[in-house]
């Protein structure tokens, strides 16, 4: 019963939404601007999320997410232009993207490429919505059992899957970038007695480091210093004629995407991993499951389609750990975050106490999204390619202007600015020597749940760590956080191969007898 | 990402510089509440807010600890060791854009921002970085390095020596003066290296344009539109805001 109030509830949303022009404008303003900023080498969807929030700070809660959402479905999905007509991804979400719609482009197919990823982004975008409406009610009805345990140790999971599986070097470097990110959450008074942490005596920081202006640091500087340093030039383009939505190619490939959307989902829904993980894995799930596996990296349309539908369904995957348990699912989402803490909104299990129906809210949004977008790519494409012909030396350093003022402009504090720079500078190290800049940030956003909430636990409990093993969602957490930890340590990797080999020589053998 | 061999180098130098942050982290969480009142709360170690600096801390020592090792099994510590015993200065030219890149933020974060008209810190910063890099001419870049760097030293002699407020007693707007005279030098002397051909000047034009209209377009926006008060604003936020109320 709560999923079919929260149907009705979204449809009424959406056509309140729908019904306001300046609604609509906001939103197809967001939507495109969302594209060019994906459609651009450099630039990302987390990056225009992060300047947009600035520029939100004065709107209404419901137009502010208008404008948020719409600038992250199209930023995902921009992604996909530079990939297809450049072979450079626009976004890392759309890498696997260029594998195969760059052939396209090349073979003279790029407007039948482009129309493919148009609709099948859109119908991510909805699948992932109808996960978000669907699934929102159970989850935190689920969360609203859990304790101070839970929430430390989900805490602790987010930084620590994030850290695991998106380091591209060794797995404990993303550790290290989410412990790091967890220090910059501890700088400042603390919420129980009141402490002053790394404070150094400055009165500036005893109110803690703002978020927004560490986001924008470490997304956009280096971003910026990649760009401009290694002297990135703008690429012709590849021709094409008329973007065709080809419904009979996106008809049959229906079972791929319904199974990129799932994946998308699924990854989108595990703290911190964001959607160029959802297009990887769906692209290699496209290419196992695949009739013509030699096409693929050849100008495939599965492939094209698998990995389109799969990094933007993760948009609403990415949403329902944000929304029913305040841990955002990807880079974006924690940018959205700290967005929704601006205006007053703490996502959450009590997210639907303090504010019903903002939910649902949120999913009429990226349906509405969802439907601009692909009007927007269908409509606009030969416009919006344009921007890949505009030289990097021209617009960064605007880029960099965009992020000083953003970061000053949300609290006027020029002591935001004095953190956004050296943060981003030592993201940009961290970035060069392998250390992944997700994990960093999940730290800086989770760090306050998880210091409040282990104390809080332990002064409940006496200062005993037993909850942890007799609750069953706390037990199931330490289990997996255990083996997450475990399985870096080659003995033990050794140990489980060693068990793995005795059991399968014994069926075998079983097998045989 | 660097290429594996120069990654195992860095990692070396990272593991030391973690085990080091770890081990502060550790000493002064060591040095919050742990038992006794604080606040009027009687402390016991596990509310006290030492309890995630000392996990935190204890994490990266391990880690570095770890990444300590690996560095050393996989041969980029004796690597490491061994660079430096032949240390080189060499001047490479990704080197010098990402020095140029750094000093272009630094001085316009910690030297303008907060002490010159927002328009004009934003301006000068756009002049340099923007004409800087589109002439893609390693020569040109290095001058106007050089340049950027004279001027903002002479601008740090000004503030660190309180000439500026000197300067201002008598006209409220000389340091934006001095600023507004640094832009056109900078200027001239990017429009001196790019006027030897047609095809430099004609981009020396456009990004001269755009690094003006940014700020143009941008300080009016955040200042009367979302009704953000600039860091600092000077003569040519002054008069903007004139023209704006005068005609509003």
């Amino acid at each position: 019963m709560p999923v079919i109030d929260a149907l009705g509830l979204f449809f009424s949303n959406f056509f309140e939404l729908a019904m306001h022009p300046g609604n609509v404008l906001m939103l197809f303003g967001s939507v495109i601007m969302g594209i060019l900023f994906g459609a651009t080498p450099g630039l990302t969807a987390t990056l225009g999320v992060a300047l947009l929030t600035t520029l939100t700070y004065g709107m209404n809660q419901g137009t502010a997410m208008i404008a948020l959402l719409g600038i992250y479905v199209g930023g995902v999905y921009g992604g996909s232009y530079a990939s297809i007509l450049i072979n450079i991804p626009g976004t890392a979400a759309a890498a696997a993207t260029a594998l195969d719609g760059y052939p396209l482009a090349k073979a003279g197919k790029g407007g039948v490429a482009l129309g493919l990823t148009t609709t099948a982004s859109a119908i991510g975008t909805f699948v992932g919505m109808l996960f978000v409406v669907s699934m929102s009610p159970l989850i935190s009805a689920l969360a609203l059992q859990f304790t101070s345990f839970e929430f430390f140790l989900l805490a602790f999971f987010g930084i620590l899957i994030s850290g695991t599986l998106t380091s591209p070097d060794v797995t404990y470097k993303g550790w290290i970038a989410g412990f790091l990110g967890l220090f910059l959450a501890v700088i400042g008074r603390e919420s129980l007695q009141f402490y002053a942490r790394f404070t150094f005596g400055f009165s500036q920081l005893e109110g803690g480091i703002e978020v927004v202006p560490v986001l924008i640091g470490a997304f956009g500087i280096p971003q910026i210093i990649q760009t401009l340093k290694d002297k990135f030039i703008a690429r012709d383009t590849a021709k094409f004629e008329k973007i065709l939505p080809e419904w009979r190619t996106i008809g049959k490939h229906a079972k791929h995407i319904l199974r990129s959307a799932l994946i998308g989902v699924g990854i989108g829904s595990v703290p911190g991993i964001g959607e160029d993980i959802a297009g990887w894995v769906s692209y290699g799930a496209a290419k196992n499951s695949s009739k013509h596996p030699e096409e693929f990296g050849k100008g495939s349309y599965e492939a094209v389609v698998s990995t389109e539908t799969a990094n933007n369904a993760c948009i609403g995957g990415a949403m329902i750990p944000l929304l029913n348990l305040g841990v955002p699912g990807s880079p974006p989402a924690a940018m959205l975050l700290g967005a929704l803490m601006l205006h007053g909104i703490a996502p959450g299990p009590m997210l639907r106490i303090d504010h019903p129906g903002f939910i649902e809210q949120i999913t009429a949004i990226l349906l509405m999204a969802s439907i601009a977008m692909w009007v927007a790519g269908m409509l606009l494409a030969k416009q919006v390619v344009k921007v890949l012909r505009i030289p990097p030396s021209i617009f960064m350093p605007i880029i960099g202007v965009l992020c000083i003022i953003g970061s000053y402009a949300l609290g006027t504090k020029v002591i935001n600015l004095y953190l956004m720079l050296p943060v981003g500078i030592i993201c940009y190290f961290l970035t060069e020597m392998g250390y992944p800049i997700a994990p960093l940030v999940i730290g800086v956003i989770l760090g306050p749940m998880a210091d409040s909430n282990l104390r809080r636990a332990l002064m409940v409990s006496g200062g005993s760590f037993a909850p942890m093993f007799t609750r069953p969602v706390a037990l199931v957490l330490v289990i997996i956080i255990a083996l997450l930890i475990l399985s870096q340590i080659p003995a033990f990797r050794k140990l489980m191969a060693g068990i793995k080999d005795k059991l399968f020589s014994k069926k075998q053998k079983q097998n045989q007898g | 990402m660097m290429e594996t061999k120069k990654l195992r180098q860095a990692d070396f130098i990272t593991s030391i510089l973690l085990i080091l942050f770890g081990a502060w982290v550790l000493f002064e969480s060591f040095q919050m509440p742990m038992k006794g009142t604080y606040g009027g709360v009687k402390n016991v170690w596990y509310v006290s807010p030492a309890l995630l600096p000392l996990i935190i801390g204890g994490a990266v020592v391990l880690l570095g600890i770890t990444l300590l090792l690996f560095s050393i099994r996989t041969g980029g510590a004796a690597d490491c060791i061994k660079s430096f015993q032949n240390i080189k200065l060499r001047t490479d030219v990704k080197l010098e854009r990402f020095l140029a890149i750094i000093i272009a933020f630094v001085v316009l974060v910690y030297l303008f921002i907060p002490r010159v008209d927002f328009f004009l810190s934003v301006w000068f910063f756009l002049s340099y970085l923007t004409i800087g890099f589109y002439l893609d001419s390693n020569e040109i870049l290095r001058k106007m390095t050089l340049s950027y760097l004279l001027i903002s030293i002479v601008f740090l002699i000004l503030f660190s020596f309180g000439l500026d407020e000197q300067v201002n007693s008598s006209f409220k707007y000389s340091t934006d003066v001095v600023a507004l005279v640094s832009i056109i030098v900078l200027h001239l002397i990017a429009y001196k290296m790019a006027k030897g051909s047609q095809h430099t000047k004609k981009k020396f034009r456009l990004a001269a344009v755009i690094s003006l209209i940014v700020p143009l377009i941008l300080a009016p926006l955040f200042r009367y539109a979302l009704l953000v008060p600039l860091p600092n604003e000077g003569g040519i936020i002054d008069l903007m805001s004139l023209i704006y109320y005068s005609v509003r």
